[in-house]
């Protein structure tokens, strides 16, 4: 079936904020792959200026719904979705609407596709106490609103199901990309060049779910052994970077991790190049983007073996049970002293990370949006 | 240092605790920076070298009727058959021999060692290197390993078969240098029976198995809840508990029973007949995660000579106290009234007393979460291997000045 190119769709972008991470990533790289597919695209967003120059009208979105704005922009949002993007998207004679994240409209006659990225509130129910009910009744209403549900992974799908007890055949799996623009083996990088200076690299935001008190154990039992750093990339939620630096400073690790704040992409790939490692050993992810991100730049990973990280990392990295510390060390150590490993995974990382593009992940949901139309 | 470890099966081939605390062992020490390999057995298809998680296994196919993997598939009519070649296997100790006089290790580590018998003891020592020995049943001084008939009786006594394998293998065991037990009570009884004569001992507990979540807080208003979780054979005590909870009609407790085994049966029967009582059948992974996480108290009430318990060290990872039974190596784990209690093996009407006692008494409970959790705190991986390359160096030192197997032999007989 010939990809519709004049399927009147608008995306609700509203989500995409000052500092894009993970979703406001996705939002962008998403729109701007449809763009060159689709001709008649309409999108909405907070920030319209961080698309660049596409072809679609972008349009601003209210700016007090910003994910910038916390709580309070997610409320504002939410309603602006309901009243606002509800108005403009009939008054436009849009035919579907692609919601990038999970929020969607309660009330739309025309179909809608959801992209679900993660459960994650649902599956650490202590850590997001004020997201349980939203869960449970927002988010499972839009999606069961939907025409079609999109997920980032095959284990959010099989969430998305056995949770909101969704019919499977309205959820199918579409990979994000990898921004092989950004994200490339740096030509004047020497891998191997600077043996004085090994350290890992953590990316993401610095919340319970991504473990990073068992990295620092981890850590804290590798330079038992051998000299190396860790740096943590990643703001997060003030609690738990509280506890984070108070595990620093118990481990007497002051010396080995640094903390650096929000980067933009360049400067992330150069910190993936720099790093020896890329360790995420969350213990729970949607899809686990910086894994992609670090194999594209020719950086070995190791990740957990657990939730949607294996889709991610196929074979071509050390993968581990991230509630075992030690066996998380004895990963560290592997990679840090075998450089016939090193030299393997950093091959095998650039095979897999070529497999993911967002070209492929746009032309995948232009098809989801044909059928999205298709079923009347 | 290069560490050879032999053990008669390495992950993925897993039948019991042994091999998965081999691979630790490795892991660990491969991440203390030493160069280890592990020798191992195999079916004859899947011999050879091979790699798993970064450490070199090299697997041999010893000449035997049926690998070690296979023997709980095997019909009891030809084990002793089995047993008999595994008395000495002479392809075991030629390959071994010339591997490690090739490789020449640092030292030699040694398991379990059915399959590729106890002629490993006698390679390591013709080719010059020291021997640690590592303890994990009583393999060496019963042929089932167990220190049980089949009936599930206690053989405070061997019995012939077992004595003379046990007496032969004690001979053979002077080739020791150090052994290591994870708890006490197993290196006595083959102290008194007289093996490792010539050899350091140790003691090095094993690390506790990882948490996966942190423990919820229990409501207060719920019964106790009681888990047994384990093999259901009789000689595990699951009897002793239905005994016990029979015993006990009006305590306000429940039972969560999990495993797999010859007494699953009458365990089913008794959750039919008992409201307090639920039985799961075997459960693994997140469902056995579940059960530890909602559970108060671990009965344990073995009548079998344990040499840890490990599902006791579980447990307490937990912050679940433990009752068990003064048995074995089980109470150089339990500190009574702050980990848990210990009964008289078999006593049912004393765990019944336990029970009603606890059942009551939630407060106390949680004040013992936080003392089994620090106290399982102290088991870690990273400890384990620590003391055993203290041991290594002990041995190493001490082989400078080593008599080899000969000469010793020569001077006793002066």
């Amino acid at each position: 079936m010939p990809v519709t190119r004049d399927a009147r769709v608008a995306i609700n972008a509203a989500v995409v904020g000052g500092n894009p991470t993970g979703l406001g990533i996705y939002s962008i790289k998403l729109v701007r792959g449809l763009d060159s597919i689709l001709n008649d695209l309409v999108v909405y967003s907070s920030r319209p200026e961080a698309f660049g120059s596409i072809a679609a009208p972008v349009r601003p979105s209210p700016v007090w719904g910003r994910p910038d704005y916390g709580l309070r922009g997610h409320f504002f949002r939410v309603l602006w979705l309901q009243s606002g993007l509800r108005a403009r998207t009939l008054a436009a004679r849009r035919r579907v609407l692609l919601n990038t994240v999970p929020e969607g409209v309660l009330a739309l006659p025309i179909p809608q596709v959801t992209v679900v990225h993660d459960l994650i509130p649902l599956m650490f129910p202590p850590d997001y106490p004020r997201q349980q009910h939203y869960f449970r009744f927002f988010v499972s209403r839009v999606l069961r609103l939907s025409r079609l549900v999109v997920a980032d992974s095959e284990y959010t799908r099989r969430g998305v199901i056995e949770r909101f007890r969704i019919s499977p055949m309205k959820v199918r799996v579409i990979y994000p990309g990898c921004d092989s623009d950004v994200f490339h083996v740096d030509g004047n990088h020497q891998p191997e060049g600077s043996s004085e200076d090994l350290h890992f690299l953590h990316v993401g935001n610095l919340l319970p779910h991504k473990n990073v008190l068992r990295l620092l154990d981890a850590l804290a039992i590798v330079r038992r052994y051998h000299r190396c750093r860790l740096i943590i990339r990643g703001e997060g939620r003030a609690s738990y970077v509280a506890v984070v630096r108070e595990r620093v400073e118990r481990l007497g690790l002051q010396d080995a991790v640094t903390f650096i704040g929000y980067v933009d992409a360049a400067t992330l790939r150069q910190l993936y190049g720099r790093a020896t490692c890329m360790v995420l050993p969350s213990l729970g992810e949607g899809f686990g983007l910086p894994v992609l991100e670090a194999m594209a730049c020719g950086t070995p990973v190791i990740t957990a073996s657990t939730c949607s990280l294996p889709e991610v990392a196929g074979q071509a990295a050390v993968m581990v049970d991230p509630h075992d510390t030690e066996q998380l060390a004895g990963a560290m150590v592997r990679v840090l002293t075998d450089k016939a490993l090193r030299e393997e995974l950093r091959h095998k990382g650039l095979v897999q990370a070529a497999m993911f593009s967002w070209r492929r992940t746009a032309e995948e949901m232009s098809r989801a949006l044909d059928e999205a139309l298709a079923e009347r | 240092m290069k560490v050879c470890q032999i053990s008669n099966l390495y992950p993925p081939d897993v039948l019991g605790g042994a091999e998965t605390v081999v691979a630790r062992i490795a892991a660990g020490l491969r991440t203390a920076g030493h160069e280890v390999s592990v020798v191992s057995t195999a079916p004859r298809a899947r011999a050879g070298w091979d790699t798993v998680d970064g450490v070199r296994v090299l697997r041999l196919a010893p000449a035997n009727i049926y690998w070690a993997g296979e023997a709980p598939r095997r019909a009891t009519i030809v084990k002793p058959l089995w047993h008999l070649l595994d008395l000495w296997n002479p392809a075991t100790y030629q390959r071994l021999r010339a591997f490690l006089v090739a490789q020449k290790p640092d030292v030699v580590h040694t398991h379990n060692l059915g399959g590729l018998s106890a002629a490993a003891w006698s390679a390591t020592a013709a080719a010059g290197v020291p021997l640690v020995h590592t303890l994990h049943d009583h393999s060496l001084t019963c042929i089932r390993a167990v220190r049980m008939t089949l009936r599930g009786r206690l053989c405070e006594q061997q019995c012939v078969p077992c004595a003379i394998r046990s007496r032969w293998l004690q001979h053979l065991s002077r080739a020791v240098d150090a052994v290591v037990a994870p708890a006490r009570f197993v290196l006595e009884r083959h102290r008194e029976l007289g093996f490792f004569p010539a050899a350091q001992t140790a003691i090095v507990p094993w690390g506790a198995p990882t948490v996966a979540a942190d423990a919820q807080p229990r409501p207060e208003d719920q019964p106790v809840r009681f888990l047994f979780l384990g093999s259901l054979q009789p000689h595990k005590g699951v009897g002793v508990v239905l005994e016990a909870f029979r015993r006990t009609p009006q305590t306000r407790a429940t039972l969560d029973i999990a495993g797999a085994g010859a007494m699953a049966g009458s365990c089913r029967d008794a959750a039919g007949q008992d409201p307090r009582i639920h039985f799961h059948g075997f459960v693994t992974g997140p469902e056995k995660d579940r059960l530890l996480r909602s559970a108060d108290v671990l009965l344990f009430p073995s009548l079998c000579w344990e040499v840890v318990g490990l599902v006791m060290l579980e447990a307490f990872a937990h912050g679940i106290p433990v009752i068990a039974s003064r048995r074995g190596g089980i109470p150089e784990f339990i500190d009574e009234g702050q980990t848990g209690a210990l009964v008289e093996p078999g006593d049912a009407a004393g765990l019944a007393v336990q029970i009603a006692r606890w059942a009551e008494n939630r407060g106390s409970i949680e004040v013992m979460r936080e003392a089994c959790r620090s106290y399982a705190a102290r088991f870690t991986w990273v400890r384990t291997v620590d003391e055993l390359r203290e041991v290594y160096g002990a041995v190493g030192t001490r082989s400078k000045h080593r008599i080899s197997l000969r000469e010793r032999s020569e001077s006793r007989r002066v």
